[in-house]
């Protein structure tokens, strides 16, 4: 998979939220986003995903124009800020009911994914019940459960230990491994240089530094 | 493969539907009135039972002058039905309608979105929003139907104000005449519920998208009733408020104004709201 995002800026009522973005993303990697809050790392991360659409310029994702010849890429894997279930689902129910969209796996992947974030896939608790932690895992093994070719995580790390910081930081580099691209945001910064491949730096909208490790 | 996305993305949202509470609490809220109606006609019936039954252990044919069909909630005047009668668009709105606006703000609109795509998913949440709303408004009518049919005789004579679509089947199946009218009552729950979901798309606050619907039907209400009495209140037959449709024998409507009316409601909200998904962003 290829992304270009080709010289996208983006305004929301009049305010500019990504000035002239032009960045190449390509699978096997893993993508970090650094900045300050309200620097626009989200609103990268939601025109990569086709969730907003740029003001100007465009997204092409091999070769195709996001917004225009598809609305969505079409394998993603998505968390972006606090994850959102069915408060009175429980997490495999969660789970199982977005995977029976497309029924591209099964309940024997969807415990697998639960596992690998640490949940487990026999706990009857409701989603509403579950802690802050509980719910950035569930939300990260949501993202990761379809084994797509992209996958967005805003805050991965947010309300986690530090074991389970560890856990995610090594199962996103699986990901990795498995040839995804891997986007994600941090404002943790030593985290993200552990993780990242390369580092992207988003103040005001302008992506101003570009690091490559 | 665009279908059987479409499909399991309907299934999905009637599963959503079928476990939300507030569709159970909207059919609860509709079997109160419901209840309210069964115990208001319950003890005259009982006096009445009892003094027939005198009058023909006395040798007097005497006609009970209670049926199943004029107690029923869909086609009598008690207050129990005058209650279902007035609130039963916030009944259908309140079932699932809300869903989609709660589902855009909380965040799990992003989740499914992206695995089946806006377009679908806003038909598919049309579907589950019809079919909710109908079963908000139509199961207390059943469910009155049914209890009642354990205490009053299924007796038509009388039963029907004839006057309207279907009135011809209310003579030969009283019935099936009374479950067509459930029926009608589940397409006008639904079509309602369908504008309280493209409410939604417009509207962030939950209440109001609920509200919303009820006061569009409102002003229909009170500006037809205006006109109806500005212009000749003896020759106009007909009502376009959904608020009088419901109530069976009412009005002379005949139905192709009662299904116009369920398609303009119903695709028209469809039209409205997928033009407006279209152009969504979530930011």
């Amino acid at each position: 998979m290829k992304i270009e995002i080709q010289n996208a800026t983006k305004y929301i009522k009049k305010s500019l939220i990504l000035n002239h973005v032009d960045i190449q993303l390509e699978s096997g990697k893993i993508y970090g986003l650094q900045g300050p809050n309200g620097g626009g790392k989200t609103m990268l991360m939601r025109l990569i995903c086709g969730l907003i659409r740029p003001t100007d310029g465009q997204v092409m994702i091999d070769g195709k124009r996001l917004g225009k010849d598809m609305d969505f890429p079409d394998s993603l894997g998505l968390m972006i800020e606090n994850p959102a279930f069915l408060p009175n689902y429980t997490g495999f129910e969660n789970l199982s009911l977005l995977a029976r969209l497309r029924q591209r796996i099964g309940p024997e992947q969807i415990r697998t994914a639960l596992a690998d974030v640490g949940l487990a896939p026999d706990d009857k608790r409701k989603f509403r019940k579950y802690s802050l932690g509980m719910k950035q895992r569930l939300g990260i093994a949501s993202a990761i459960m379809e084994q797509p070719e992209l996958i967005l995580l805003d805050e991965p790390t947010n309300a986690l230990d530090d074991s389970g910081v560890e856990q995610i930081c090594q199962l996103i580099r699986r990901e990795r491994d498995r040839g995804a691209l891997v986007v994600i945001a941090c404002h943790d910064a030593p985290i993200l240089e552990k993780l990242s491949d390369e580092i992207f730096y988003i103040h005001d909208g302008i992506v101003e530094r570009k690091v490559r490790l | 493969m665009k279908h059987s996305i479409l499909r399991s993305t309907i299934w999905a949202e009637l599963c959503k539907a079928m476990r939300s509470k507030a569709l159970w609490i909207a059919v609860a809220i509709g079997l109160l009135f419901s209840a309210l109606n069964i115990f208001e006609g319950y003890d005259a019936f009982l006096k009445a039972v009892e003094a027939v039954n005198e009058s023909r252990a006395d040798g007097y044919a005497v006609s009970l002058g209670y049926s199943l069909f004029r107690a029923w909630m869909g086609n009598t005047g008690s207050y129990g039905a005058a209650m279902f009668f007035t609130v039963w668009p916030v009944l259908a709105a309140m079932a699932f309608g809300w869903s989609y606006n709660n589902e855009r703000i909380s965040g799990v609109y992003n989740q499914i979105a992206i695995r089946v795509g806006r377009k679908r998913y806003f038909t598919a949440k049309h579907t589950a929003v019809f079919i909710s709303g109908g079963i908000a408004v139509a199961l207390p009518l059943l469910i009155d139907l049914l209890v009642l049919a354990m205490i009053y005789p299924a007796d038509s004579s009388g039963g029907f104000n004839n006057s309207h679509f279907l009135c011809a089947l209310s003579e030969a199946s009283p019935w099936g005449y009374s479950l067509a009218w459930c029926g009608m009552c589940f397409l006008f729950g639904g079509a309602v519920a369908c504008v309280c979901h493209v409410v939604g798309t417009y509207l962030r606050h939950s209440v109001m998208v609920v509200l919303t619907p009820y006061a569009i039907l409102i002003a229909i209400e009170a500006l037809t009733t205006m006109l109806r009495t500005a212009i000749a209140p003896q020759i106009i037959r007909y009502t376009i408020s959904p608020f009088q449709m419901v109530i069976n024998g009412g009005w002379a409507n005949p139905g192709w104004l009662l299904f116009g009316t369920l398609i303009i409601m119903t695709l028209g909200s469809y039209a409205i709201g997928y033009w407006q998904v279209k152009r969504h962003e979530l930011v």
